[in-house]
C-alpha cells in the first residue's frame, strides 16, 4: 500500500497526524502512537487496532463526514478529517465508560427484560439507546456525498479472491480460452503473501497435507506448473496482463444470488456481475482468542501485526508476547524481532510444536489467560491449559496467531452444503451448488503450494463445465480427491478446543467485539433457554454487529457447543445472508435521478408553458388544472375546451377475425358495428369483474381502432396478447399504437365551428353524427376523429401521429381563439364526466365490481355465443344485484371526502367513489356503491360526513343534459 | 385546405434547451448540430427519431420481410440495406427504421418510437451502467437486436458496425435521454446532431 514515501497530513479528532503517502489511516495512527481509535458498543471500553483487514469493528470512524468507515483499509489522504465515534466527550476520555462498571445491571438481553414496561417508555428508551450505543451519526447534509452508481457486467468465470488460489484459478481458466473476472477486496493482488512474505518459505499453516490436488489438476489437463510462491509477483503480472482477465480490485463481493449473480461494491459503485461459473477463493481470516481483557488496545491478530509491519511500514516498540498454535506465530515473532520488537515469550498451545524460535522463551502447552492494563496492554497472564499455575509476563503487545476461519459465507449464500470437519477444524464444502466451486483456504488448503494447485484445478474444472468438449476427465471437480486429501483418514471431532477460548472464569472475555458480548453472556443466554445457535444469536446479539460474525462466530459456536454438551456439527451455524460486508444504502439505491420513469405527451412542453399544474398519473405527467376548475368547466360547457388525452392506450387491430376476437373479448356486440362508427365497451375478466373501458372504432371492414384507459394501457395490451396467443389460427394483427398517436378531446358547443376551420371534412351532424368515426385531415395532418363525449358535450376525440400532436394542438387553440377556447385539465374533466355519471374504472369500480352492478347492465349481452366472463355474469344476473353503483345528490352543500361511508340503519352499507360540487346540479353530487335495496331512483341514503349523517337522494338520470341532446347536437 | 405541417420529435425541446441548431428537414424539426459537435473519436448520443418507422406484424411477417429485403431476416437480426434497418423481433413482429414501399402491409409508427444512436468507444460501458441486458458482442453481435429494460423503459437494442441504436417509446424519450446522458457523464458522452459523421447512413434514410 505504502509505495511512495512522501508525507501527508490529516486530522484525527482535531489534531494533525502525519502519514506516509499511501499509508492507511490506521497505520498512520499506530505510527503516531494513537492506539485508542474507538470505543466499544455497550461498555465504551477502549479499543485499538486488531485485524487491519477491514473485518473487525475496532477501527470504525467517521471519515470526511461518512460514518462507519474502517480506517484500516482507508488510505490516508491530505486534509482528510477523521473522527472517532461512539464516545463522549472524546475517545481518549469517555465518561460513558461508567457502563463498564455497571455491567452487572446490563446482563444479556437486559433490554428485553427492563425496557418494555410501561409500554410508552420504549420509544424514549429507543432514543436513549441510539444516542449512547449508536454506530456513528448520519450527516443529512452530507448525505449525497458523491455519486452512487451501478454497473452490469458479464463473464464466463468469476473468481472471487486474488490470493494464490484465485490467481491460479483465473490464469488457468483464461489460458483455457474463457473470459475471467477476478474480484479482490484489497487494492493489490496477492492475498496473504502480501503481508506474510515468509509464508512460502515456512510451508503450511494448515493441518492437512495436500498431495492429491496436484494430481487432480494434472488430470484436468493442467499444463502450467502453478507458480511457486516466490514467483507471486510474476503470477500477478501474468494475471493482470492477460487479455481475457478483468481484475476488479478494492471491491467486495457482498452477495451471491441465484443464477451466479454477484453483488459487488467498489467504492460508490455497485457492480452486478453475472457469471457462468463462480470460483470462491476468498481465503480465510484470522480469528481472535477469547480471554480476559482480550479487547484491550495492544492485543492484535498476527496478520494485523504483519499488515502494519509490511504494508504500512510501522513498528512495535517495546516487548511482545506471541500466543500461537501454528507456524504463523513463529513467523510473526521473527518478523517483529527483525523490526526491533523484543519478543519476551512465545506461548504455544501445543505440547510438541515442530517449530522452534531460537533465542525466544517458549511456553509449550500453555495459553493466555488475561491481558493486563487499563488503556493499553502492560502484561500478559499465561498458564498451562489447565488454567494453573499462572504467571505474568510484562509486555506492551499481545499477538495472537491461533488459526483461521474460512471466508465461506458466499458459498453458504449460494446454497452450497458445508459441514464441520474436525480434521481441519473448519467447515468444508460437501456439495457445491451448480456452476460454483471453491479453491484454496476455503477448502482448508492453507499451504500456498496446495492452494496454487487447487486454484488451477478449480479454474480448469470451471472451463470443463463451460465447454465439455475442451477437456475430458472422469472427475472434473476433483472433489473426491480433495476429500481424501483434507482428511488423510477419519478423525473424531475433538472435545472443546483451547484454540477458541482460554480456560478462566473471568467475566470480561469478549466473544463479539461488535456488540460487547462475553463468554458469560452466551452461557447465560443458553441457561435462559436460548440454546439453539439461531435463537442464541438473536437473543444475545452475538455476530449481529458490523463484522457479521467474522471475528466471533467460530468462538460463539464452540462455546455454545461446549455449554450444550454438543459437538460443533450438532450445534450448526447461523444462516449466511447478504450483505457479506456492510455497505452504504446509497450503493444499493443507485442514482436518485432515476427512481421513477417519467412519461410525457407530445404536448407536454406546451402545458408547462401555459402554466399548467402537472400531476402524476402513474408514470405520466398530466395537466391537472391550467387556470381554475371553474373557469375550465365553464369554457367546456359554454364555449369549447381542449384536453390532452394522449395518455390513453391505443390499439390497432387488423384482420379477418378481428370481429370474432372483439366479440370474445367484450361483453357487448361488435358484429353489427358499421364501418365509420364507434362504440363504448368494457372489458371483464373470467369472473365478470370489470377491468377497463374504452371505445372501439371500426375504420374498415377488417380494421379497428381501440382505446383503453391511461392506467390500463399496458395491462390491456397484455390481456389481448394473452388471449390471442392461444388462437394462432385467427387472423388478428395487433399493433400497439399508444405512443404513435397523440390524442386530444375538443369539447363544447362551439367545437364544431372550431374544427371546421381546420378541415375540409363534412362535420355536420348528418355526415358525422354522435358516435361516428372518421379518418380525415385536421390542420394538414391525417387524423382519426371520433365523435364521442366523455364530458357530455358536442365533442371530437382527435388522434394524430405523435410528431404532429403539438402542431394540431396549437392549430386548434389558434382556431378556437375567437371562441375563447380554453385548455382544461383532469380536475375539470372529472367534474364534467361526473355530471354525466360516466364512471372511471379503478376509481368508481374495484376488484369486486361487475358491469351489471356498475350501472352498465345494458352492455352485457348474455345471448352472445361466448365471451370472457359470460358464465360468471350469467350467474351474477341470476343471483340478482347485491350492491349497485348509483348517482346521488347530497341534501347539503358540503363536499364529503372520497370513500366516505354510506350507512344503512347504522351499519356500513357502501362508500362514495366520486364526489364534487356540481354547478349544473347546483349542489353536491357523486357516485356511490350502495346496497341494491337502496339503489332505486329517489331513495334516500345516509352519508357520514365528519361524524354527521347527511341524507342524499339516489338519482338514475345524469345530472347534466339527461336526454343527451347537447352530446348529440 | 393547405397547411404547412411541422413534425417534432419527442426530444426537440431538450435539444433547444441544450443549444442545438435546429433545422427543418423534410417537414421535421431536427437537431442538426451541437456546439461543440463531438468528433468521431468521442462518445456521442444522436437523436434519430425523425427516421420513418413502420411495424409489420402477424403470421405473414416472415414472408413480408423476405419480399422487402430479398432475403430471409432471421430472428433477433437486423437487415440493413437501402438506408433502412429491419429489426426482426419475433416470428410475427418486425420494426422497420427507414422507408418502406406503400404496398407493404406496414403500419406507420414513426411517432411512437424515439430512436437514439450511441456512438463511440465507451458506448457499451455506458449501457452497462443502466441495463442488466447482456450486450457483449458475443451475445449481441453486429447486426443483431434484442429487447430489455432500462430504468423501466422497454428498450430495443440494435448493434450496428459503428454504433448501438436504442429505440424506446417516444413518451419516455426525455427520461431515457436524461438517464443516458447522466450515465455517460464519466465517459464524456456528448449530445450530437444528425450531422455527426458517424450517422451518415441513418440520416440518408431521412433525406
Amino acid at each position: 500500500m505504502a509505495e511512495d514515501h512522501g508525507s501527508i497530513e490529516f486530522e484525527f479528532d482535531g489534531h494533525r497526524v502525519r502519514a506516509e503517502s499511501g499509508q492507511s489511516v490506521a497505520g498512520a495512527l499506530h505510527a503516531a502512537g494513537e492506539h485508542i481509535v474507538s470505543r466499544s458498543f455497550k461498555y465504551h471500553r477502549p479499543r485499538g487496532l486488531l485485524c487491519m483487514s477491514g473485518r473487525c469493528p475496532n477501527c470504525i470512524c467517521t471519515v470526511d463526514g461518512t460514518p462507519n468507515v474502517r480506517i484500516c483499509t482507508q488510505a490516508a489522504t491530505p486534509g482528510m478529517v477523521v473522527k472517532s465515534q461512539n464516545a463522549w466527550p472524546s475517545v481518549k476520555f469517555d465518561l460513558l465508560r461508567i457502563f463498564d462498571k455497571l455491567h452487572r445491571f446490563m446482563p444479556v438481553g437486559f433490554y428485553y427484560k427492563r425496557m418494555y414496561k410501561p409500554r410508552w417508555m420504549w420509544p424514549v428508551w429507543e432514543r436513549v439507546i441510539r444516542r449512547i450505543a449508536g454506530l456513528g451519526t448520519i450527516n443529512r447534509e452530507h448525505g449525497a456525498d458523491g455519486v452512487y452508481d451501478k454497473q452490469n457486467l458479464f463473464t464466463d468465470v468469476a473468481v472471487i479472491g486474488g490470493g494464490v488460489a484465485g490467481l491460479n484459478a483465473a490464469l488457468a481458466a483464461a489460458e483455457a480460452g474463457v473470459t475471467v473476472t477476478l474480484i479482490d477486496e484489497q487494492p493489490m493482488l496477492g492475498g496473504h503473501l502480501r503481508h506474510d512474505p515468509d509464508l512460502a518459505c515456512h510451508g503450511s499453516v494448515s493441518r492437512a497435507k495436500g498431495e492429491h490436488t496436484a494430481d487432480t489438476a494434472v488430470a484436468l489437463g493442467a499444463t502450467v506448473t502453478p507458480l511457486a510462491v516466490q514467483d507471486i509477483n510474476d503470477l500477478i503480472r501474468r494475471v493482470t496482463e492477460h487479455p481475457a482477465i478483468t481484475v476488479i480490485s478494492s471491491a467486495v463481493v457482498f452477495g451471491c444470488y441465484e443464477g451466479n449473480y454477484l453483488g459487488i461494491q467498489r467504492d460508490k459503485r455497485m457492480i452486478r456481475l453475472r457469471a457462468a461459473q463462480v470460483i470462491v477463493a476468498t481465503g480465510c481470516w484470522e480469528r481472535p482468542l477469547v480471554f480476559e481483557n482480550n479487547d484491550l488496545p495492544g492485543v492484535m491478530l498476527a496478520s494485523g501485526v504483519q499488515r502494519l509491519l509490511h504494508l504500512d511500514h510501522c513498528q512495535f516498540p517495546g516487548e511482545a508476547v506471541v500466543v500461537t498454535d501454528n507456524a504463523q506465530g513463529y513467523r510473526v515473532a521473527k518478523q517483529l524481532a527483525a523490526a526491533g520488537t523484543r519478543i519476551t515469550a512465545i506461548v504455544d498451545v501445543r505440547d510438541n510444536p515442530p517449530e522452534t524460535a531460537e533465542g525466544i522463551r517458549t511456553f509449550r502447552g500453555h495459553t493466555i489467560i488475561a491481558a493486563n492494563g487499563s488503556r493499553h496492554v502492560n502484561g500478559a497472564v499465561i498458564a498451562p491449559l489447565t488454567g494453573d499455575p499462572r504467571q505474568t509476563i510484562s509486555c506492551r503487545w499481545i499477538v495472537q496467531a491461533i488459526g483461521f476461519t474460512p471466508a465461506n459465507s458466499l458459498l453458504y449464500q449460494n446454497g452450497c452444503k458445508l459441514a464441520y470437519d474436525a480434521a481441519v477444524d473448519q467447515a468444508v464444502v460437501t456439495r457445491h451448488s451448480p456452476a460454483m466451486s471453491s479453491a484454496g483456504a476455503v477448502n482448508a488448503l492453507h499451504d500456498p503450494r496446495d492452494a496454487a494447485w487447487d486454484g488451477q484445478r478449480a479454474g480448469l474444472a470451471a472451463v470443463e463445465a463451460l465447454c465439455p468438449p475442451c477437456l475430458s476427465v472422469s472427475n472434473p471437480s476433483g472433489e473426491n480427491a480433495l476429500e481424501t486429501q483434507r482428511h488423510g483418514g477419519h478423525r473424531d471431532e475433538p472435545a472443546f478446543s483451547c484454540h477458541y477460548v482460554s480456560p478462566s472464569g473471568a467475566k470480561k472475555k469478549f466473544v463479539c467485539l461488535c456488540e460487547d458480548v462475553t463468554e458469560k453472556d452466551i452461557c447465560d443466554a443458553i441457561d435462559e433457554g436460548y440454546s439453539n445457535i439461531e435463537t442464541l444469536k438473536r437473543y444475545s446479539t452475538v455476530s449481529m454487529g458490523p463484522c457479521q460474525g467474522k471475528m466471533c462466530q467460530a468462538a460463539a459456536i464452540a462455546i455454545c457447543a461446549r455449554h450444550n454438551g454438543q459437538s460443533i456439527t450438532e450445534t450448526g451455524v447461523t444462516t449466511a445472508r447478504p450483505p457479506e460486508q456492510p455497505l452504504p444504502l446509497g450503493v444499493l439505491a443507485g442514482r436518485a435521478l432515476h427512481f421513477s420513469l417519467v412519461r410525457r405527451t407530445p404536448m407536454h412542453a406546451w402545458h408547462e408553458q401555459a402554466g399548467a399544474r402537472m400531476g402524476d398519473a402513474g408514470n405520466w405527467k398530466r395537466p391537472q388544472v391550467y387556470s381554475s376548475v371553474t373557469q375550465e368547466y365553464e369554457a367546456v360547457r359554454q364555449r369549447a375546451g381542449l384536453i390532452d388525452v394522449s395518455t390513453l392506450g391505443k390499439i390497432e387491430l387488423r384482420g379477418a377475425d378481428v370481429v370474432k376476437f372483439l366479440e370474445f373479448i367484450y361483453p357487448n356486440r361488435f358484429a353489427n358495428l358499421k364501418v365509420g362508427r364507434v362504440r363504448y365497451g368494457v372489458i371483464c375478466d373470467d369472473a365478470g369483474i370489470l377491468l377497463d373501458d374504452g371505445t372501439i372504432a371500426r375504420l374498415g371492414d377488417d380494421r379497428f381502432f381501440l382505446t383503453t384507459t391511461t392506467g390500463n394501457a399496458d395491462a390491456i395490451d397484455s390481456w389481448f396478447r394473452w388471449w390471442l396467443a392461444g388462437r394462432p389460427e385467427w387472423d388478428v394483427r395487433m399493433t400497439n399504437v399508444s405512443g404513435s398517436y397523440a390524442a386530444m378531446n375538443l369539447a363544447g358547443p362551439r367545437s364544431r365551428e372550431i374544427l371546421k376551420k381546420l378541415t375540409d371534412a363534412d362535420l355536420s351532424s348528418e355526415a358525422m353524427p354522435y358516435l361516428a368515426a372518421s379518418e380525415c385531415t385536421i390542420a394538414g395532418v391525417s387524423a382519426i376523429v371520433l365523435r364521442i363525449g366523455f364530458v357530455g358535450e358536442l365533442g371530437y376525440e382527435i388522434h394524430v401521429p405523435s410528431q404532429f400532436g403539438l402542431h394540431v394542438w396549437e392549430a386548434i387553440m389558434e382556431a378556437g381563439r375567437e371562441f375563447s377556447i380554453a385548455p382544461f385539465g383532469i380536475e375539470a374533466q372529472r367534474l364534467l364526466r361526473l355530471e354525466k355519471k360516466h364512471l372511471l374504472p379503478g376509481v368508481d369500480t374495484d376488484a369486486l365490481s361487475n358491469p351489471l352492478e356498475a350501472d352498465l347492465p345494458w352492455i352485457v349481452k348474455l345471448d352472445k355465443e361466448d365471451f370472457i366472463g359470460k358464465e360468471s355474469l350469467a350467474r351474477a344476473q341470476q343471483r340478482g344485484d347485491r350492491n349497485k353503483l348509483v348517482g346521488f345528490r347530497l341534501s347539503e352543500s358540503v363536499v364529503p371526502d372520497l370513500a366516505s361511508l354510506v350507512l344503512c340503519d347504522g351499519k356500513l352499507g357502501g362508500r362514495i367513489t366520486s364526489v364534487s360540487y356540481s354547478p349544473a346540479a347546483g349542489g353536491t353530487i357523486g357516485l356511490a356503491w350502495v346496497p341494491a335495496n337502496l339503489a332505486g331512483n329517489g331513495q334516500t341514503i345516509q352519508i357520514q360526513v365528519n361524524g354527521r349523517m347527511i341524507p342524499a337522494v339516489v338519482q338514475d338520470e345524469p345530472f347534466y343534459d339527461p336526454a343527451g341532446s347537447k352530446l348529440k347536437s | 385546405m393547405t397547411v404547412t405541417t411541422i413534425a417534432r420529435g419527442p426530444l426537440l425541446e431538450r435539444h433547444r434547451q441544450l443549444g442545438a441548431t435546429v433545422e427543418t428537414l423534410d417537414g421535421w424539426q431536427v437537431a442538426v448540430r451541437y456546439p461543440p459537435q463531438p468528433d468521431r473519436t468521442g462518445t456521442a448520443l444522436v437523436d434519430l427519431s425523425q427516421v420513418p418507422t413502420f411495424e409489420i406484424n402477424g403470421p405473414k411477417t416472415g414472408a413480408a420481410l423476405t419480399s422487402m429485403c430479398g432475403a430471409e431476416v432471421p430472428l433477433r437480426k437486423i437487415h440493413s440495406a437501402d438506408g433502412r434497418h429491419v429489426y426482426r423481433l419475433t416470428p410475427s413482429r418486425a420494426i422497420v427504421f427507414g422507408n418502406v414501399s406503400p404496398s407493404a402491409d406496414a403500419i406507420d409508427v414513426t411517432g411512437g418510437w424515439a430512436s437514439l444512436a450511441l456512438i463511440g468507444p465507451d458506448a457499451e460501458r455506458i449501457l452497462n451502467k443502466v441495463t442488466a441486458v447482456d450486450l457483449r458482442e458475443r451475445t449481441l453481435p453486429v447486426q443483431a437486436c434484442c429487447q430489455g429494460p432500462i430504468f423501466g423503459v422497454n428498450t430495443l437494442f440494435g448493434r450496428l458496425a459503428d454504433r448501438f441504436e436504442l429505440h424506446v417509446c417516444s413518451d419516455s424519450a426525455e427520461f431515457f435521454w436524461e438517464v443516458l446522458m447522466d450515465a455517460g457523464q464519466e465517459f464524456g458522452l456528448q449530445p450530437a446532431g444528425i450531422e455527426h459523421e458517424m450517422c451518415a447512413t441513418a440520416v440518408s434514410a431521412v433525406r
